[in-house]
């Protein structure tokens, strides 16, 4: 029973974290990244490399995050910026193509078979009475998945985060008053490459990780960010969390093959339920 | 080509919802003559081409056949995606499933003893439902929430047709009883059959785009809820596109099982949407015939790159990239801006004289 919830919590952590990374980006570039995942997988594969290099394990972990940063400026400075004016498909569809060419690269360089990401915590785990045993990267990845919210959000009351929401809301507007639009959607990618490679590394640090398990990934990061509205940065992380825990508790008691059916059922009972907080800040415009 | 076809696709290419709605108005009278004048051109132009798509199981191979069958379908299903993602300006995503729903419709009818040319209507009604319950929670959420939410429910589709294992097979999928059409081999007879739905679905969806409810399409996407103003519901017309958009994705689908004889459920998720996609932007959001075109780029990209192997996901992606950040207008804006270039404009003034 702990173990399942702390199980549910620490792939919660992953979810809410990826689906945080696609609310900032969707705050400040307006545009919801398909290729999130992907990002994350390419930094983390980077990383992996480095450390097979026989590089020490906290330079990988840089080299990850470093890589995640600048894979995520770039991606905006060189694809996303100029599709903007050109209105919302061309950036999806931008978004989606990458996915998978970033998807069949990572297959070309790295191959398909699953990798991890050893850590020196890899495989030590913590009794906490009763027989029950909880691994220590499961503590990792939940505490780093909270750290990482609080900083956002701290993130997000600074004047840099304040712009960022002006430019979402209206970048004409926005830009009158001096805002600069490019160096905000570029600060944007960059973060939101720096959490998709924290999310994948975590998840490689505790799983297997592969050209395959982006899919599933970016599905429950969508889950968590509609959980949150995508706007909420505190629904999209508790949401996350309560999806990751319900995934588990239906995986171990159900059946896995029905945890994919149930985050859909999720993201259509948030639908249903709770429109009002799905579409806020979206009526807006709607006069 | 006509002015109103040209004032359609300018319109549609404005990047930001609501500029475009004045030049609409502006070019809705003027366009009307000059499309009197070429219609019998045009019609000439359509018979040729419908006369040529005919000859042609009589000159080519089945694979050529083959491929053929397979972009009229897409684009017949694009017809559909368009008319939502294009004219009514809704990225809804459940497009791919919707066409699954035609596709194990019509196999499952068939197989209850339901004559194949009957299933199709009766899919298409059935989608056409099922894609106004999903455009109902969807309409009032735009844009991105939008295309999110209705392609999680499409994926819910998509699940549920795996899950319902004694009427589909679940996930090992299902032979499709192949209709013939009296005394013509098989793969023939499908061609015939796609090549005729495919005619009358272009037809009837010309027919009621270029008039009325195009345009009051447009202005609903161009407009939103100010198209209320004029006393159109903007609710009930979204509603409409995403019915009639989920009917002809659902008769496409019934084709597409005609096409490929065994449908199971993977072949409708992501791989078959983003193809999808690509060739509603292909083919210019918002045109007539784009879908024609995108459908052809797709299938063409598709079948080029099947012999690439390894690398074929990867040339897809690169490609799909390319064509997005050199043509954000689509591949139907290349040739406006040709003819809109001073080259053109020369060319068309010699042709005036």
């Amino acid at each position: 029973m702990l173990q399942t919830i702390v199980s549910g919590l620490e792939s919660g952590s992953w979810f809410a974290l990826l689906g945080l990374a696609i609310v900032v980006v969707m705050k400040a570039a307006d545009v919801p990244n398909f290729a999130m995942a992907e990002m994350g997988l390419v930094a983390t594969y980077v990383g992996i490399s480095v450390a097979g290099a026989g590089a020490p394990f906290w330079l990988a972990v840089l080299a990850t995050l470093l890589f995640g940063i600048v894979l995520g400026v770039l991606i905006d400075v060189a694809l996303m910026r100029r599709l903007s004016r050109f209105g919302h498909f061309p950036l999806l569809l931008m978004t989606i193509g990458l996915s998978l060419a970033l998807n069949a690269l990572i297959g070309l360089i790295w191959g398909h078979d699953p990798r991890s990401f050893p850590a020196p915590w890899s495989g030590a785990s913590v009794g906490v009475g009763g027989g029950v045993e909880i691994g220590v990267s499961q503590i990792v990845s939940i505490v780093v998945g909270l750290l990482g919210a609080l900083a956002i959000s701290a993130f997000f009351r600074s004047s840099t985060g304040a712009q960022m929401r002006a430019v979402a809301e209206n970048r004409a507007t926005a830009r009158l008053v001096g805002v600069s639009a490019g160096r905000l959607s570029a600060i944007a990618w960059g973060v939101g490459g720096l959490i998709a490679a924290v999310t994948v590394m975590l998840q490689a640090q505790s799983a297997l990780v592969s050209t395959l398990s982006p899919t599933s990934l970016i599905i429950y990061g969508f889950v968590a960010a509609t959980m949150g509205g995508f706007t909420s940065l505190i629904g999209t992380f508790v949401g996350g969390l309560v999806l990751g825990v319900i995934q588990q508790f239906v995986g171990t008691y159900f059946s896995t093959a029905a945890q994919f059916s149930v985050a859909l059922l999720v993201v259509f009972l948030v639908l249903v339920l709770r429109p009002d907080g799905f579409t806020r800040g979206v009526r807006l415009r709607d006069v | 080509m006509s002015e109103t076809t040209e004032a359609v696709t300018d319109a549609t290419l404005t990047p930001s919802a609501s500029v475009g709605g004045a030049s609409i108005a502006a070019n809705a009278g003027a366009g009307l003559d000059a499309q009197r004048g070429s219609g019998l051109r045009k019609g000439i132009v359509a018979v040729v081409a419908l006369a040529l798509l005919f000859a042609v199981p009589f000159v080519a191979n089945a694979y050529l056949v083959f491929v053929i069958s397979l972009t009229m379908v897409y684009a017949v299903s694009t017809l559909g995606f368009n008319l939502l993602v294009g004219w009514s300006g809704q990225i809804g995503l459940a497009h791919a499933a919707l066409f699954a729903i035609g596709a194990y419709g019509s196999a499952i009818g068939i197989d209850a003893g339901i004559p194949f040319l009957v299933t199709i209507p009766l899919a298409g009604i059935a989608a056409a439902l099922l894609a106004v319950v999903i455009g109902f929670p969807a309409v009032r959420l735009r844009g991105f929430f939008l295309a999110i939410a209705t392609l999680a429910l499409g994926m819910a589709i998509v699940e549920l047709i795996t899950f319902a294992r004694p009427l589909t097979g679940g996930g090992a999928g299902m032979n499709v009883t192949v209709f013939a059409l009296p005394g013509i081999k098989n793969s023939a007879s499908t061609y015939f059959v796609v090549l005729a739905i495919a005619a009358i679905m272009f037809f009837l969806v010309r027919r009621a785009l270029v008039g009325r409810f195009g345009r009051t399409l447009q202005a609903v996407r161009d407009l939103g809820p100010l198209a209320g103003s004029l006393g159109v519901s903007p609710l009930r017309y979204r509603l409409v596109a995403f019915g009639l958009s989920g009917f002809i994705a659902a008769v496409a689908g019934t084709l597409y099982a005609q096409l490929q004889t065994f449908i199971f459920p993977a072949m409708f998720g992501m791989n078959l949407l983003v193809p999808m996609l690509v060739m509603v932007f292909v083919g210019g959001a918002g045109s007539l015939w784009g879908p024609l075109i995108g459908a052809a780029f797709a299938v063409v990209l598709i079948e080029f790159f099947q012999d690439l192997g390894d690398q074929q996901a990867i040339a897809y992606g690169l490609v799909l990239m390319v064509v997005i950040a050199l043509l954000p207008g689509g591949l139907t804006s290349l040739f406006r801006s040709v003819r809109d270039s001073r080259f053109g404009a020369r060319l068309r003034r010699g042709r005036q004289r």
